[in-house]
């Protein structure tokens, strides 16, 4: 295998040979040169040193160096601490770049694990890691994006591909894990006060496409993030459950200041179009359909079905039949103006090729007292749906002082403020790619110059607009405002002993403005619509840590103890105005006729957090290792009395490598096993304020009162809590060619804070109480392999894969359905033994040969016609969303200047329920539900050109039901509709080249990026990574309601350093 | 130091939310009882009761309607004559309307700590919520129990008590259903003894004897629903439209009439789902309507010659589906009023209570007022004409106000009026509606389903 994938390379190593000519051969000189790690950084102080003689120099500062080198063949031998040593041929060259590559050894990498760090080699937790180098020069506005597909155990998905969208983040099964920035735990959830998707009524339906406030910290000022999996999260205790990541930002460093300045400009598209019929051949399916009905109304008479299709009269008031039976030739053809020649290509109206591009300028620097980072960036990306876009500028500036000797000072800063203009209702029924897919060939887009064409004049029913008036006419913005900084002070008692403390502020402005204009459906009645709404979120945090650590001989001991409060005060308001004046364009609220305002169910909360932690490390020789950790927090979400949780965890870890029966092995490098076991919670899955019985606000007749709003749970709410046992080993073989991790873990999620169905007598249909039970176990494989390592020339591997299994144990009542969208029949199920996300529907019995019927089971095993499907009496359990496993596979090629990077993401197993399929491929149905209500323009929408196989003839076999223009001949929820969601995609392919260093620049690296550039599926619409709820609600993951597709991204870009 | 920042800044677990009240603020005086009293009301205006969805389902769930929308399976179920206990809408309405009988629970034992409030005027608050409370449980009764026979067990859990999370009330009898929806109305009937005023906005009177006189009709004892009825029409305050101007009480979306015993008002702040569920917009195509009107009702007027109720149907729409235009009024504000009871209930209660010799002249009474012909006793030579033309009258009037589905369950006609217009096999189960699944499973089967559900 390795040799086949060698022998693929040397055609690039060929062509590489012929570009950079050899240096020339000379006898004695001076030699000038730099040492640079493999960043293009300087490096001070390394050792370089003539092959054979005593001679030496060190480099300076800025990583420069000459030496007179002497003799035939001089050889310098290079080295400096953390990298590894290079032996270098000097032949004739007067001026040299000489790179280090860090010590590969995994193990010794630094790891933050909250509230500190710890060197790779003394972790007893499951912590994953990935630095900067790993996702740099992506174009992606969040940083969830980079790490998809790269790390064990956590699956991210793109629930949709709209610009500034917010990511499906999944760590062991549970969704929504703890995001924290440089020690400041933030808010990760979307905060936008008004819904992006709504029926024709204005009501809220489904939350559509969920924005992210994670999108608010630009990527590339991100040093390292890691990611606790196991007891270790025990740390950040009733906020951890669902797991916590660990934001590292870039920090200064000691010497010549560094200029960075990166950019990007890529070229977007949509990944897959899906093919659809042409005037004509929608024509010609209607057609089909009314033939087929009065195939099949004789049909029926002729075998003496018992069940009949159709009566005569049903035929006959559509017009299909004449009074004495006979068929009316051509009955449709009046509404199918198919002579006028417009043959509109919907997907082309709406999808556009969009730049992103990306700005990113930092300065890092200091000295050994002061140390600083500052950056700017601006990421500007138009989403490949007309007249979308998401504009981000973004600040940062680390600085840290040492003030004296048992001072540190320093300070986080960042502020971002962002611009996403939306596309609208994504992945719910009025959205633009829904009406896009449903749309007719024979609507053109304007019916005259800039008149929009009505679609009510066209066929399809299925639209509720024309979808390019939508995109056009519907002004939707997100406007947020995001400032996060700290400031912290250290105190050292002495060498062993310090105290530090942390003060800090997470502030979020999100405002929402929809216009929509008295030209769309939503407003034409109002005279134009606007709706505008604003979250203010606001937390203060103090923490203060002392930490304690010493070695007694052999006994190394680290003790961590502090106390921290929080609080966050959110305030939220909405309003609604109609009827705008027509001149001008105005969309301000002061413009409006009529204004109204939108209640809020807590238009102000307050929510408080204490916090006790410690945790202690210890270890004999960094051989036996051993970690404790005890929170204990105190939340005002609960009642007086029920407001505490603790959650203590302790790990071990052996490193085997340390004994002597293993040291100085050059077949195990490192090895040690680790086991975990702890507790955290979580609470930020439930509303504040459930800890007394509410009146909310009512009105009536121009009055304003109170109704009941929520129900006391039986017994007081008190946190969720997670307990998690893992096992691991991380472990470097062969020489440090095989490096990695194995996990294996069981987590239960238990007294889950949920709402559970409780009786509607009392008025409402939940509470939330602590019931129930999930769990989940897997196991996670993470390998990192050095393929090849020669001077010019690296391959390393990384590959990744996990095998999660979610199970419900307990539900306060079982068999909940759920539906994806509130007026909507139930898709899914919560079900003891099921996993979370399970589907249900009727089961396809496939297409009856004999006249094209689809076929469904009913509860009793027989066969029945989809007019005869009783949803409840006939609805199983048909799969679910979880993939059997998922993973990545990663390639680093460097070639001298040339590096290569391919990244790949798999997911197998996962199925996913294509709804908006059972529009686009309706079969020529007519809108009506019932026969008496249909009419020969009423067809629902148009169609993939797969049903051009549709069944046609008796005897035919096929999946693909009749076309019938009366009768709904497909059941929706049925898994006729569940696709196979597996997928293999080529996520990312970055290949770059270095340039030597100029008078000018220290590194100049160009780069070509390909993202989204392959994906292998089975999947009919345009991508399987859907989510209805764009990732909030995991109990609904996998439905396709048209979401936003993910774009292709071409780009290239440039990253200079000076 | 740090027990310094501790003292000082620790942040509070104790809070209370600065916008919502307990109840222990709200029944401390006669204020606060009145803000709650709003609240009850409000509770009728949810989307998923009177907001639009209860009334406008059961016309669906009959001759009268179609199913539009986006091909919603949950909404088709009522198209089709055959909802299953999963569907979304009955269960949303179905806890709708017990939140309507669990607010006014907390009201009337809220009262009992309520301090300075006259007992006239606890009285006028307790009668509000016995009467609410009653039609409630009548509502729910004709939705989803066996309501037209009086000796069925599968009535609905009556609740007169604050219930509690872990509270489950098995089904009454109907006969129990209807003796506690009676008692409720009696009592209520006395407490609010002596109301003069007739806003048609809250309970009086008037109100209270006009849901008696519902109550007793769909019991078949008519010589009680005779009674109430009667009083409702010699009380004065209301007057039947005559055909000039009857089409014109459903403008402005349809706020003042002399018509309206009992109507819920909407304004721009707190709207109605009338207009965009049935209506949309003048152009609308039928995906945007979610309330179509079926054919067979447009067939039904075309044999009326003359009756101005058919100027309410929207018959030449481009879009080749037909539509109810009595909530198409009031696009901008959306607050067409939900129509609970008019005074011409009164009269076709009478006419079919009456039967055929005594109440034929308040059966002309409407028809004369709508533009038709009064019918001579010829023309109803026997009991059954006359029953199709008190249903008929019934259906003319009171298409897409929610009466047609109850109707013919409460006449025994589901199942032969329904069944041409369907694929499906009808019942009699199909009289009524499932029990929703999930009140089925939260109470652990102590709640039973409907038989042939």
């Amino acid at each position: 295998m390795k040799k086949t994938l060698r022998l693929l390379f040397i055609p690039f190593l060929l062509s590489s040979l012929f570009l950079w000519p050899q240096l020339l051969f000379a006898q004695s000189h001076l030699l000038k040169g730099i040492v640079n790690d493999s960043q293009g950084s300087p490096i001070p102080g390394a050792s370089i040193v003539l092959k054979g003689t005593d001679e030496g120099v060190a480099t300076a500062p800025d990583g420069t160096f000459s030496i007179k080198v002497t003799g035939s063949n001089p050889v310098l031998l290079v080295s400096s601490a953390g990298y590894e040593k290079r032996t270098i041929e000097v032949k004739s060259a007067t001026s040299i770049v000489i790179v280090l590559n860090e010590t590969k050894s995994e193990l010794k990498e630094v790891v933050v694990v909250g509230y500190g760090t710890q060197k790779k080699s003394e972790v007893t937790g499951a912590i994953s890691s990935i630095k900067n180098k790993e996702f740099k020069d992506q174009p992606v506005s969040n940083v969830a994006a980079s790490i998809e597909g790269k790390l064990s155990g956590i699956n991210v998905t793109q629930p949709s591909g709209t610009p500034g969208a917010g990511l499906l983040v999944s760590i062991r099964g549970a969704q929504n894990p703890l995001y924290v920035v440089d020690g400041v735990p933030m808010e990760s959830e979307s905060n936008s006060s008004l819904g992006t998707s709504y029926n024709l009524s204005g009501q809220s339906v489904g939350s559509g496409q969920n924005i992210s406030s994670i999108s608010d910290i630009n990527p590339d000022d991100i040093e390292s993030i890691e990611i606790l999996k196991d007891a270790s999260k025990a740390i950040y205790g009733s906020r951890a459950a669902n797991g916590v990541v660990l934001i590292t930002t870039k920090r200064g460093k000691a010497g010549k200041t560094v200029f960075d300045f990166n950019m990007n400009y890529g070229s977007q598209t949509v990944e897959k179009k899906i093919p659809f019929l042409n005037s004509q051949q929608f024509y010609n399916l209607t057609n089909t359909a009314i033939n087929n009905d009065i195939w099949i109304y004789h049909n029926d008479i002729a075998t003496s079905n018992p069940n009949p299709h159709f009566s005569l009269s049903d035929l006959q008031s559509v017009g299909i039949l004449d009074a004495s039976g006979n068929p009316i030739p051509n009955p449709a053809a009046s509404y199918y103006d198919i002579a006028g020649g417009i043959n509109t290509n919907w997907e082309n109206q709406i999808f556009r090729t969009a730049p992103v591009i990306n700005y990113e300028f930092s300065a890092r620097g200091g000295d050994e007292k002061t140390k600083f980072f500052v950056g700017g960036g601006f990421f500007d990306q138009d989403g490949i749906i007309i007249n979308n876009y998401y504009k981000r500028y973004n600040f940062r500036a680390n600085i840290d002082n040492q003030a004296s000797d048992k001072i540190t000072i320093g300070t986080n800063i960042s502020a971002t403020y962002s611009d996403d203009k939306r596309s609208f209702n994504d992945n719910t029924y009025t959205g633009i790619v829904t009406n896009a897919l449903g749309a007719s060939p024979l609507m053109p887009v304007y019916s005259s110059p800039g008149v929009y064409a009505n679609f009510g004049d066209y066929q399809a029913y299925w639209l509720s607009d024309n979808p390019v008036k939508s995109a056009n006419e519907i002004n939707a913005h997100t406007f947020s405002d995001r400032f996060i900084a700290s400031v912290y002070g250290e105190y050292k008692f002495s060498k062993d002993f310090k105290f530090r403390t942390t003060w800090s502020v997470d502030y979020s402005d999100i405002n929402d403005s929809q216009y929509f204009s008295a030209l769309t459906v939503d407003a034409q009645t109002d005279g134009g619509k606007l709706l505008i709404g604003e979250n203010k979120h606001f937390t203060w945090l103090n923490e203060n840590v002392f930490t304690y650590q010493h070695a007694f001989g052999k006994n190394n001991l680290t003790v961590l103890g502090g106390f921290s409060q929080q609080q966050t005060e959110i305030q939220q308001q909405a309003s609604e105005g109609i009827g705008f004046p027509q001149t001008g364009g105005v969309q301000n609220i002061n413009n409006a006729a009529l204004t109204t305002n939108i209640p809020v169910l807590y238009p102000q909360i307050f929510s408080d957090l204490n916090s006790f932690i410690s945790r202690v490390n210890y270890d004999y020789d960094n051989k036996y290792l051993l970690a404790v950790i005890f929170r204990a927090d105190g939340s005002s979400k609960f009642q007086k009395g029920h407001q505490w949780g603790y959650f203590p965890s302790v790990s071990a870890g052996w490193n085997l490598t340390n004994e002597s029966f293993l040291a100085d092995n050059n077949y195990v490098n490192a090895l040690k096993l680790r086991a975990s076991y702890g507790l955290s919670g979580q609470q930020d899955n439930v509303p504040d304020y459930l800890n007394y019985a509410y009146w909310g606000n009512a009105k009536y007749n121009g009055s304003s009162g109170f109704v009941p709003i929520n129900l006391l749970p039986s017994t007081p709410l008190t946190w969720q809590v997670n307990t998690i046992f893992n096992i691991g080993t991380d472990f470097e073989l062969f020489n440090h060619f095989l490096s990695g991790s194995i996990e294996y873990f069981v987590s239960d999620q238990t007294k889950l804070l949920n709402p559970a169905q409780v009786e509607g007598i009392t008025g409402f249909q939940t509470v939330f109480t602590n019931s129930g039970k999930i769990q989940d176990n897997g196991l996670e494989i993470q390998l990192v392999t050095n393929n090849i390592k020669s001077t010019n020339f690296t391959w390393t591997s990384s590959f990744n894969i996990s095998f999660l299994k979610n199970t419900i144990k307990s539900l306060s009542v079982d068999n909940q359905l759920v539906s994806s969208y509130n007026d909507q029949s139930p898709t899914n199920i919560l079900k003891v033994g099921q996993p979370v996300g399970t589907f249900i529907g009727v089961r396809f019995a496939g297409v009856d040969p004999a006249n094209g019927d689809a076929l469904y089971y009913a509860a009793d095993g027989t066969k029945e016609r989809a007019d005869q499907v009783n949803f409840t009496r006939d609805e199983t359990v048909i799969g679910n969303a979880r993939p059997k496993f998922f993973g990545g596979f990663t390639n680093n090629f460097k070639y001298k200047k040339f590096d290569l990077l391919i990244a790949t993401q798999f997911s197998y197993g996962n199925k996913v329920f294509n709804l908006i399929r059972t529009t686009y491929e309706s079969l020529g149905w007519s809108s009506a539900s019932t026969p008496g209500g249909a009419y020969l323009g009423g067809v629902y929408a148009n169609n993939d050109t797969r049903v051009l196989n549709a069944w046609s003839h008796p005897g035919q076999i096929t999946n693909i039901p009749r076309p019938s223009f009366l009768l709904q001949n497909y059941f929706p929820n049925s898994n006729e509709f569940l696709e196979d969601g597996s997928f293999f995609k080529i996520r990312t392919v970055n290949l770059g080249y270095s340039f030597d260093k100029t008078k000018y620049f220290s590194s100049i690296r160009i780069y070509l990026q390909a993202e989204n550039l392959y994906t292998i599926t089975k999947y009919v619409g345009f991508d399987p990574e859907v989510s209805s709820t764009g990732g909030g609600n995991d109990a609904t993951a996998g439905i396709d309601y048209a979401a936003y597709p993910p774009a292709r991204t071409l780009s290239i870009g440039v990253d200079l350093k000076f | 130091m740090l027990a310094a920042i501790v003292i000082s800044g620790c942040a509070k677990l104790d809070q209370v939310s600065p916008t919502l009240v307990q109840s222990g603020q709200l029944f401390k005086d006669s204020v606060g009882l009145s803000e709650a009293v709003t609240g009850l009301y409000s509770t009728l205006e949810s989307p998923d009761y009177y907001g639009a969805y209860y009334p406008m389902l059961a016309d669906l769930n009959s001759d009268n309607g179609v199913s539009g929308g986006y091909n919603n399976t949950s909404i088709n179920e009522f198209g089709a004559y055959s909802v299953t206990s999963s569907n979304i809408f009955i269960q949303n309405t179905y806890v709708a309307i017990y939140k309507t009988i669990a607010t006014a629970n907390a009201i009337i034992a809220g009262e009992s700590t309520v301090k300075g409030a006259s007992t006239a005027y606890l009285n006028y608050v307790k009668g509000q919520a016995l009467t609410l409370r009653a039609m409630a449980h009548f509502d729910l009764l004709r939705a989803f129990g066996y309501h037209w026979d009086l000796s069925s067990p599968y009535g609905v859990p009556v609740v007169t008590s604050v219930q509690s999370t872990n509270s489950i009330v098995p089904r009454a009898t109907v006969a129990a259903t209807y003796a506690a929806i009676v008692a409720d109305l009696t009592q209520a009937s006395t407490l609010l003894n002596g109301i003069a005023a007739r806003d048609p906005k809250y309970v009086n009177p008037a109100i209270i004897n006009a849901l008696l006189a519902r109550v007793y009709l769909y019991q078949k004892d008519y010589t009680d629903a005779v009674n109430y009825a009667t009083l409702v029409i010699n009380d004065g305050a209301y007057q039947l439209a005559d055909a000039s101007h009857y089409v014109a009480v459903y403008s402005n979306g349809a706020k003042n009439s002399t018509e309206f015993i009992f109507q819920l008002p909407f304004d721009f702040q707190n709207q109605s789902h009338y207009y965009a569920t049935t209506y949309a917009r003048p152009n609308a195509a039928s995906t945007e309507v979610l309330f179509i009107a079926n054919p067979d009702l447009q067939s039904f007027f075309e044999a009326r010659n003359g009756d101005v109720r058919y100027n309410l149907m929207d018959t030449t729409n481009s879009n080749g589906y037909l539509r109810t235009l009595k909530y198409s009024s009031d696009g901008n504000y959306k607050d067409n009023s939900a129509l609970l009871i008019r005074i011409a209930e009164m009269y076709l209660i009478r006419a079919e209570a009456l039967g055929r010799t005594n109440g034929l002249a308040d059966l002309n009474t409407i028809r004369t007022n709508r533009g038709l012909n009064p019918l001579a006793s010829t023309d109803v030579p026997d009991d059954a004409t006359y029953a199709q033309a008190v249903a008929d009258e019934n259906r003319a009037e009171f298409n897409f106000e929610g009466h047609r589905y109850f109707d013919l369950a409460r006449t025994g006609q589901v199942v032969s009026i329904l069944q041409p217009l369907t694929s499906g096999t009808l019942t009699t189960g199909n009289s009524c509606f499932p029990i929703p699944l999930r009140e089925i499973n939260a109470s652990n089967n102590a709640v039973v389903q409907n038989p042939g559900y």
